[in-house]
Formats: C-alpha cells, structure tokens, sequence
C-alpha cells in the first residue's frame, strides 16, 4: 500500500507539532483563546498554501488556485470560529480539545491533493468528505494512458492505516476511475 | 403543540385533545371568583397564593386599571426587537428569531408576551416562561420558549430547582432545573424565604383600585337603584298607607317605562306625631368629595405602579409646562419605571440564558425622537472625529477604530480591533476571541499575508 507522499507527512508532522505547542499556551491560560486563535488561523492558512504548492510542486499560483484555497481556508475557519465559541464559554480547558485542535492539521491533505490532481476532474480528495474525516490517509494514484488525448486512469489507496466504510468503498468503486479527454467517465 | 416540543414540555398534560372531547371542563370552574363577590378591602395577606387570586381579579373589578393594563402591555407586546450575531451567522439569527416569534407553540410572539405580563403585572408570584429543551441536560438545543401560569408554579428557594410546576389536569408536579425556566418578579422581596416573590402593579395600586372600584359602584347603583343605599325612617304613616303610596308610584313608573326606583328602604313608624323623616346613609359619597380629584389621583397612581406614562391612560390637559413638553418630560420620567425594569430583565435573561453566547437580543426603539436623537450624537461624533482627523490628532484608521469602539460603524469594518478591551454594555456580549470578521473575508486578507511564508515553507520541504 502507497504511504503518504513524503512532502505532506513533513507539512503533517511540523504542523501538528505547533499546533501542540499552541494548545499547550491555551491550556496554561484559558484566557488567552484570542492569541490562540489568531496563531491557528495563521497556521492554517500557512500550510494549506504550503501543501497545495507541494502538491502541484511549484510555487506558482494561478488566478483559480487562489480561489481555490481561499475557499478551502475560509471552510477551516467557520471550523475554526465554532471550536473558539465553544472555548470561549466554558470555564476550563476540556479534555478532547488537544485532540480536536490537532484534527486541524489533517485537513492539509485536501489542499495537497487538489494541488496534485488539479487538472484532473476527481469527485473528491482524501479527508473530504469521508467518514474518518481529516484522519483519512488514503492517497489518490494516478496513472497517465495517453497525456496528449487527456486519458488518465486514477485509483483511490489505500495506505497502511485503519479505514471507514466510505474510504473501503471508494478503493473497491475507484479502482479506477476513468477519465477520457480530460473527462470523467 | 409540535410533536417534539408537545412531549418536552412541562404543559403537555394540560393541552386538551379537541378531537376527543377535551376542552369543556375549562369553562365550567372560572378562575377569578373574588370579582363575582367584589373585591375585599385588604387584599389577603402577603404573601399567598390566594393574594394572587384576588389581585388578578382587580383586572375585571375596575375598568379604568383595566384598561391601564391592557394599554401598558400591548405598548410592550408591540415594540420591535431584533436579534443580531457577532459572527455574522445567518444561521444564528433565523435560529433565535423562531424561538421567539413562535413562543408558547406558534401561538406567536404577541400573544405570548400577553399573557407574560398579565402575570408580571398582576401577580406577586411574577410570571414564569419554561425553556424547553430537546433533553434534560443543559447545553441541548432549545425547542421553544412556553408561558406557564404563575398560579400553578411554586418557587422552590433552591438555585438548581428553582420551580415546581403543577400540572392543571392531573395535578403532577414537575421539578424545573434551573436552565429550563426564566422566572420573573417586579420588586422580589428581599426576604430570603419568599424565594423571589415580589410585589407586582396590582399589589401596590390595590387600596386605589378598590376605591375606585367602589366609587364606581355607587354612583352605578345610585344611577340604575340597584341597592338601597340608605334607610329613612319615616313617622305618622301606617304600613298600609305607605305599601299603598309604593304600589302607585310603583304603577306609574311603570306606565311610564321606568321600572328601576328603588334605592331607599323606607320605615313606618306609628304616632301622633306629624309626618317626618330620618335618613341613614348606607352608602353615600364623604362631604367634600371630588370624585374628578380622586379619579385623577388613582390615573396617577396606576401609571405609576405600572410603569407607564401618565398621559397613556389619562389624556394631558394642557396644564404645567405645556402639553408637548410635558409629554416629554412625563414620558422620559417613565423609563425609569415598573415595566422598564422588566424591558430590561427580559434582555438579561434572554441572552444569558437562552441565545448562544455571539447573539445577542436588543429591544429597539419605535420611538421618531429617540431615534432622532441617537442619529444627531452619532452625527455630533462623526463631526469630532472629522476634526480631529483635518488637525492630524488621529488617523482614519483610529478615526475607524473610535467608531467602532462608539457602535457607529459594525465591527466587521475594521480588520483587527486594537482596543478590544474597552466597555461592554449590559445587552452586549463580550468579544474577547471572537473575530469580527467573516471567514470568507479572514481567509481572503490572511491568504495575502501568508502567502510568502507558504512559499518559503514549501521550498524548506521540497
């Protein structure tokens, strides 16, 4: 089974490792959810940029590729805005939250894989959609028929990790998905 | 009743089943009997559950209180409010306006209220609205907001269970939690064992509504002879002579359509003595009596413990300081009363206890002067900060950060408030990590800012 591709398990691993750091402040003091907040939308933002450019492997953006994570950031953030209000009313930090905040940092994947199959139209990227939600580590494979006529093969993987019934279904249904002239069959 | 909020709430024993023959008990009891055998002069002993019972009949008893309290609530019932949210969720705000516009089972916002503040007017008990929630456990989502009737609910003393709620056909009764109830009271007493009852409109306007009632009474019973109103002793008269004297004239009202004379009992009593008369008033008005006087004093009085302006339930006769200025003054005199103290009670509880902690519920203003006069000092504001900004005093963006501070602009005009801190008004809710942004417009200016440090990333990794 393919493993996750090497750049996104760095992007993974560093950003897990702040948000931690980050959260760590927020459990010393409650009160500074505010501080907390602006450091995981700067993170945030930061690397799913970060993934999306390694997952297209260049750092170019086009005028759709922005749109693209603008709109990927901004569903983070409505995330991002409950989590706050919900720190906010409560008098002490909670157990499950460390867990809940480092569940951000999976949600890079989508960004990486749109960045790596963008020219390709895929129904979903792992983490999107799926029961195991940002754990999803699934990868899509790609597999090149005729480049010039646009006829590519994809196949949704699954990687060595447990899987929901939606990833089981999508590796069994996706295997492959076919895309002819730049279209999906 | 909804299905979900039927089963939920506390009065889902006393809705009755029109399909199968529910209904008709409710109109055999009536609830207010004092009224049918005139109000007392003390109303009972404070404080008990039978005080309330007489102090909600003063409502039939007097028309003039009456009418007070029907002016004064359809003022409130009728006032605009609007629910707003700090992140802007349309979500949110659609979420609280149908708690609110269809209270107590979609018989609607009005009609609620209503019946809210009869109880809050006339109640010493204070009115009572159940919460009610999808589960019993705190935090569930709430289905809707039920009025209670303030006689069936007992205050407990107890924080946690504050209400017990007495079900009107099977008599159970139902322990409240604390989050499933908002209890109101005008005045609660400071006694720590009357557990919150207070002292309501009708408590404090009683000896006047009773007076009045009887001063209307009088005059009713002296127009249409209703009562005997007092006893004449009248001596050289036999029985007879005076039956037969009745019956004629008895004869000739009714010849002449007038059937209602009495009013006076009268007394023969035999002797030699010529023909006369002593009288002994039942009921009769004092000597000096101005009934005009005494009718302006209770309009006084009512507006009073009500809360409300006095030219709402008696028209300005132009005295004083002019009609115009003096409904001013009257009616800014009247913020500070009775049922403003409950305007701002309502506010409290309802963005404590029942909107999510980003919205907020705000009463506001239908009235043109107050308007206008909120929309001259923003003016005056926007003119200083002009100034200050032509002097070089401040920047625009500190112009914008003042007018933010000011509730002159929505905080969503400014990208990072810098003065965070500052004041919170007591129908505001604090802002301290909610970002005043949308999170389209978040992601679109941090995007910006984090795109040269993304890149860099990137390159670190690559």
């Amino acid at each position: 089974m393919p493993d996750t591709p090497q750049p996104l398990q760095r992007l993974l691993d560093r950003l897990q490792q702040l948000i931690s750091a980050a959260t760590d402040t927020l459990e010393q003091d409650i009160g500074r959810v505010a501080d907390w907040r602006e450091t995981m939308e700067r993170l945030l933002t930061r690397y799913h940029t970060a993934a999306y450019l390694a997952g297209q492997d260049s750092e170019t953006l086009a005028g759709d590729d922005r749109k693209t994570l603008e709109q990927l950031i901004s569903a983070q953030l409505e995330f991002l805005n409950n989590f706050t209000l919900e720190i906010q009313e409560a008098d002490e930090f909670k157990a499950g939250w460390r867990n809940r905040a480092e569940m951000y940092a999976d949600a890079i994947q989508v960004p990486y894989w749109k960045g790596a199959t963008k020219v390709l139209p895929l129904p979903a990227m792992p983490g999107e959609g799926t029961q195991c939600l940002t754990r999803c580590r699934c990868t899509w494979e790609v597999v090149p028929v005729d480049e010039e006529r646009g006829d590519y093969d994809a196949y949704w993987r699954l990687t060595s990790a447990e899987h929901c019934q939606t990833c089981l279904q999508r590796a069994s249904e996706w295997a492959p998905l076919q895309i002819r002239g730049g279209r999906l069959v | 009743m909804s299905d979900e909020l039927r089963r939920r709430s506390v009065t889902r024993d006393d809705t009755p089943n029109a399909r199968t023959g529910g209904g008709v008990l409710q109109f055999i009891v009536p609830s207010n009997w004092a009224v049918h055998i005139g109000l007392p002069a003390s109303a009972p002993a404070y404080w008990s559950p039978m005080r309330d019972f007489t102090l909600q009949a003063t409502l039939d008893a007097e028309s003039m209180w009456s009418s007070a309290i029907a002016k004064a609530i359809t003022q409130i019932a009728s006032r605009g409010w609007e629910v707003s949210d700090t992140n802007d969720s349309a979500l949110r705000t659609k979420r609280a306006q149908e708690v609110l516009l269809q209270a107590d089972d979609r018989a609607g916002w009005v009609p609620f209220l209503q019946k809210h503040l009869q109880n809050f007017l006339l109640c010493d008990n204070g009115a009572f609205v159940e919460v009610v929630r999808a589960t019993n456990s705190m935090g569930s989502k709430i289905l809707g907001l039920m009025h209670l009737d303030a006689m069936r609910c007992t205050r407990t003393g107890d924080p946690h269970y504050p209400v017990i709620y007495r079900s009107n056909t099977t008599g159970k009764e139902h322990v409240l939690r604390d989050y499933q109830v908002l209890s109101f009271a005008d005045m609660p007493n400071p006694g720590d064992s009357y557990h919150g009852v207070g002292r309501c409109a009708a408590s404090r306007a009683y000896k006047t509504i009773h007076k009045l009632a009887g001063l209307e009474l009088y005059v009713d019973e002296k127009v249409t002879g209703s009562r005997a109103l007092a006893i004449h002793f009248v001596s050289g008269l036999s029985s007879k002579q005076l039956e037969d004297a009745i019956a004629t004239a008895d004869a000739d009202m009714k010849t002449k359509g007038r059937i209602a004379y009495k009013g006076a009992v009268i007394v023969p009593v035999l002797g030699d003595t010529p023909v006369t008369i002593a009288t002994v008033p039942l009921a009769e008005i004092p000597d000096g009596f101005d009934a005009k006087q005494e009718r302006d004093n209770a309009y006084v009085i009512y507006a009073n413990a009500i809360g409300v302006a006095v030219q709402d339930i008696q028209p300005l006769s132009g005295q004083g300081l002019g009609t115009g200025t003096q409904t001013i003054v009257l009616d800014e005199a009247a913020k500070g009363q009775g049922l403003a103290a409950w305007s701002k009670q309502w506010e409290h509880m309802v963005n404590e206890h029942v909107l999510p902690a980003s919205t907020t519920f705000a009463w506001s203003t239908n009235d043109i002067r107050d308007q206008k006069a909120e929309s001259e000092v923003r003016k005056a504001r926007a003119d200083t900060r002009a100034v200050q900004i032509e002097s070089g005093e401040i920047t625009v963006q500190e112009a914008r950060q003042l007018a933010v501070d000011a509730n002159d602009l929505p905080r969503e005009f400014i990208a990072k408030d810098v003065t965070p801190a500052g004041t919170l008004q007591d129908n505001e809710k604090p802002l301290d990590a909610v970002t005043p942004v949308v999170a389209v417009k978040a992601a679109h200016d941090l995007f910006a800012e984090e795109l040269r440090q993304a890149q860099r990333l990137y390159r670190s990794i690559a």
